[in-house]
């Protein structure tokens, strides 16, 4: 009897809890079941988009010629395929690797102007730091080769460039050596010599060429005094 | 109603406590549960995200796959998995940073192009189609399961991904190929002399004390590594050829298939004159008027039966043996080139048969051939004795005092090889992997016993013993006196040639022409004109030593360079002409450019790649690659 009336109270206040709570409790269950669905729908909404710039990259680096060398038709696929990558996924690495291959397309039809607004627009929407650095140093390489050295040594004017510091000496000496300041041009190339990898054995020669060509008329101390061995 | 309450409150607990179960099945996978231990351990981390020690296990097993496939001389033992932990480690800590990376940047791997790549995986297929059982095997065997090499293949797909956007995006501007081009292709116009060795070398003599000295001086070049003589005795075919007798009938039946088989090919053009076989007084007519010389074509026309060859004057064109009746086609292969046939009858009637042309092959006799085909023959009977040859040796030679027993007991000859040490040297036994291997193997060099019997091809065996070893040592003086002796004499000498070239030079930078100091001393002198610099006619030490030279140096400017072959060249480079960026050809420009472009991406990926490794957050845990 007790018990019958213990449970018809539990009963009673579970009864008077659900009164002054139920509507909260409905309404939280259902943000969260909604929040979570919602979530799921998102991530995988994240990834379907994901997954698709992914088809369309492979697609764009398949339609990407080893040689360089392309058809109008086989030209304007990749350009089409870059563009829809550049326009619909820009938030991800795809957008922005598909502006490098645009950007490279125009270097090797020597279209610097081209290729400047594609390594520019990396600029403007990768994330990543490393890319950054690195398409600073395209870019100058672009600029210097337009003639317009300042912005190319303005870009060049980094921090800490880290691994890429060799890289980034060479493109201040090609860049100084186009304006005829030897003498910067010459210890910008020593730079670059001081920072390469010791393995990079390519570089280095290609590199001691480079040196090796620097006129040395502002420098005439210079002169080399010949006994080899 | 209560009770009823509660057997429901009981089901949700049930409920409940089946969901804390099942959630992890779900979202882990059932691997979880049963990979413990140190399979999942991890090994190394990058950005908080493990590799594991099953992972490296899987990369090591596949590497050494790929070395033991790279290397045919390699067998497993030779590869330590401990030695390769480290460098695949580092590989994985790569990819998975690259990876890693790659996913942050919003980078996935399409389902589609996965499964893709499932179902074209050639080990995935039983007769070209994708096989769920195949499939299933494999990944086992390899130690996945369909989720853990989906996720593999998701990151190899996106590693390759990320890759690409840097290393297939590699240029060079116009400006720097130019400013290459014009460098590479350069010119450089140099004189030079010869100071030869040679003459001086006899000129020199070398005593004691210089030797002792040398060999003090140079204890690393002395030493001899670990060597072995062995004995041994090989299996071929060739040594059992008088064992093995040669039927006369079988050289008969060979020769006459091999001569069957070449007249098969022989290609035979013939042209007739067919007669009803009840009008044979047309045979006389037409013979008679063969042998006036009338044109063979003009009497088919006019008396062939058969109408389908007539009007071609009887051409009947190649005939294929086996076409035509027995009678016909043995008349055929009896005439020469132009010859006509006396008339066959056969079923259609009688023929006249005039071979048109022949790519008779020559038919060599039985006498010509004989002695080849008995050789032939004799190798195959010789090669069927082999394999009970290569069980008895297998028997006789296993635990033997010396093969000496063995060679005589197998009528072989014992051979004893020359010294050679675990990386082979002189003598054909050392040219033998298989056979230096073994004769270093612990059962032969420290245990004394026979090798196994060696298979080194179908039809050569070998077995070895060891018969002489001598441990790694230092030569005694006494016997690299000559050696050393030639070592000194060289250095004294090139040394003399050195100081003869500073004073040359010394010279022509005073104001003499290389050609008159050359003259006077008769020494050779050369003038070489516009050579460039990968110019592969002129020696490569004097031409990199002449472009090492900066092209901004006042000319003429001299030096000299010791070469390889001990000559010493004295040079005096004479002009600089600039490359001219538009000499070279349009397409070995672009070729230029594209090689340029991929070696400057690949230095971009290089430093890139570091960048990354050095603001991630790496830890390596795996001491045993430490």
């Amino acid at each position: 009897m007790s018990d019958h009336l213990a449970d018809q109270e539990q009963l009673e206040n579970l009864k008077r809890w659900w009164k002054e709570n139920g509507v909260q409790t409905v309404l939280i269950v259902a943000l969260a079941v909604g929040g979570w669905f919602g979530w799921q729908f998102w991530q995988e909404t994240r990834k379907t988009r994901a997954e698709q710039a992914s088809f369309v990259y492979t697609q764009l680096l398949d339609a990407q010629a080893e040689d360089g060398v392309y058809t109008a038709e086989e030209r304007a696929r990749l350009v089409r395929l870059a563009v829809t990558l550049k326009d619909t996924y820009s938030g991800s690495l795809y957008g922005p690797y598909a502006a490098l291959i645009l950007a490279k397309l125009a270097v090797d039809e020597n279209d610097l102007e081209g290729a400047a607004r594609e390594l520019q627009w990396v600029l403007d929407h990768a994330r990543e730091p490393g890319l950054e650095m690195l398409t600073k140093l395209r870019l100058a390489r672009v600029e210097s080769a337009r003639g317009h050295y300042q912005q190319a040594l303005d870009l060049l004017n980094v921090n800490n460039p880290g691994a890429l510091a060799s890289a980034f000496s060479e493109a201040r000496g090609d860049t100084l050596l186009s304006l005829g300041q030897n003498a910067e041009a010459r210890s910008a190339y020593e730079m670059a010599l001081a920072t390469l990898p010791p393995d990079d054995y390519a570089a280095r020669s290609l590199l001691e060429l480079k040196l090796g060509h620097v006129p040395i008329a502002d420098d005439p101390a210079r002169e080399e005094s010949g006994g080899d061995a | 109603m209560l009770q009823n309450f509660r057997d429901n409150l009981k089901g949700i607990t049930t409920w409940l406590l089946v969901g804390i179960i099942i959630v992890p099945f779900a979202l882990f996978g059932v691997d979880s549960l049963f990979l413990s231990g140190s399979a999942v351990e991890e090994v190394a981390s990058v950005d908080g995200v493990g590799i594991t020690e099953l992972r490296l296990q899987q990369a090591v097993s596949i590497r050494k796959q790929q070395l033991l496939n790279q290397y045919k001389n390699m067998t497993p033992d030779m590869l330590d998995d401990e030695l390769l932990r480290g460098p695949v480690l580092d590989q994985l800590v790569r990819q998975k940073l690259m990876a890693q990376t790659a996913v942050d940047q919003g980078m996935r791997a399409s389902g589609k192009i996965i499964s893709d790549i499932i179902l074209n995986t050639e080990g995935f297929q039983t007769a070209g189609r994708f096989d769920k059982d195949a499939f299933d095997f494999n990944l086992r065997r390899m130690g996945y399961t369909a989720k853990t090499y989906r996720d593999l293949l998701s990151d190899e797909i996106i590693t390759n991904q990320f890759l690409s956007g840097i290393t297939r995006t590699g240029f060079v501007t116009r400006a720097e190929l130019d400013q290459l081009i014009s460098i590479q292709q350069q010119k450089r116009s140099f004189d030079y002399l010869t100071l030869p060795l040679q003459p001086l070398l006899d000129s020199i003599s070398v005593d004691e004390e210089e030797i002792l000295d040398y060999y003090q001086a140079h204890p690393e070049r002395f030493n001899e590594p670990e060597k072995v003589v062995v004995e041994y005795l090989e299996l071929r075919p060739e040594l059992f050829y008088d064992e093995v007798v040669v039927d006369d009938s079988l050289v008969r039946e060979q020769y006459d298939a091999e001569i069957k088989a070449l007249k098969a090919v022989v290609q035979r053009r013939v042209a007739h004159i067919q007669i009803d076989a009840d009008n044979p007084g047309l045979l006389e007519e037409i013979k008679e008027k063969l042998a006036s010389g009338m044109d063979f074509a003009v009497l088919a026309k006019e008396y062939s039966t058969d109408l389908g060859s007539a009007e071609q004057g009887g051409d009947l064109g190649v005939v294929t043996p086996g076409t035509f009746p027995e009678k016909f086609e043995q008349a055929i292969e009896t005439l020469a080139k132009g010859q006509v046939s006396e008339p066959v009858l056969t079923e259609s009637g009688y023929h006249f048969i005039k071979l048109l042309e022949s790519s008779e092959a020559k038919v060599p006799s039985f006498e010509q051939e004989e002695q080849r085909i008995r050789e032939s023959i004799q190798h195959q009977l010789a090669l069927e004795l082999l394999p009970q040859k290569v069980e008895s040796l297998k028997e006789l030679s296993y635990n033997v005092d010396s093969l000496q027993t063995t060679a005589q007991a197998l009528g072989l000859e014992l051979e004893i090889s020359e010294p050679f040490s675990s990386s082979g040297g002189t003598g054909k036994l050392s040219r033998i992997p298989e056979a230096v291997r073994a004769a270093f193997s612990p059962e032969v060099l420290e245990s004394g016993y026979s090798s196994d019997v060696l298979e080194i091809s179908d039809e050569f065996f070998l077995v070895l013993k060891l018969k002489e070893h001598s441990p790694a040592h230092r030569q005694a003086v006494e016997d690299v006196r000559d050696n050393i002796a030639d070592s000194v004499r060289r250095q004294k000498a090139t040394t003399q040639l050195v100081q003869k070239a500073e004073a040359i030079k010394a010279r022509v930078d005073a104001g003499e022409k290389l050609q008159d100091v050359a003259e006077a001393e008769s020494l050779e002198w050369s003038t070489s004109t516009d050579v460039q610099r990968f110019d592969s006619d002129s020696n490569p030490e004097l031409i990199n030593q002449v472009f090492s030279r900066p092209e901004t140096i006042e000319l003429p400017v001299s030096g000299f360079v010791p070469t390889s072959s001990g000559d010493v060249l004295v040079y005096t480079l004479t002009a600089i002409t600039a490359g001219d960026p538009t000499s070279i050809e349009p397409d070995q420009k672009m070729e230029l450019a594209n090689s340029l472009s991929t070696r400057q991406a690949s230095r971009e990926m290089q430093a890139y790649l570091t960048i990354l490794e050095s603001s991630a957050d790496i830890a390596r845990r795996d001491s045993k690659s430490d």
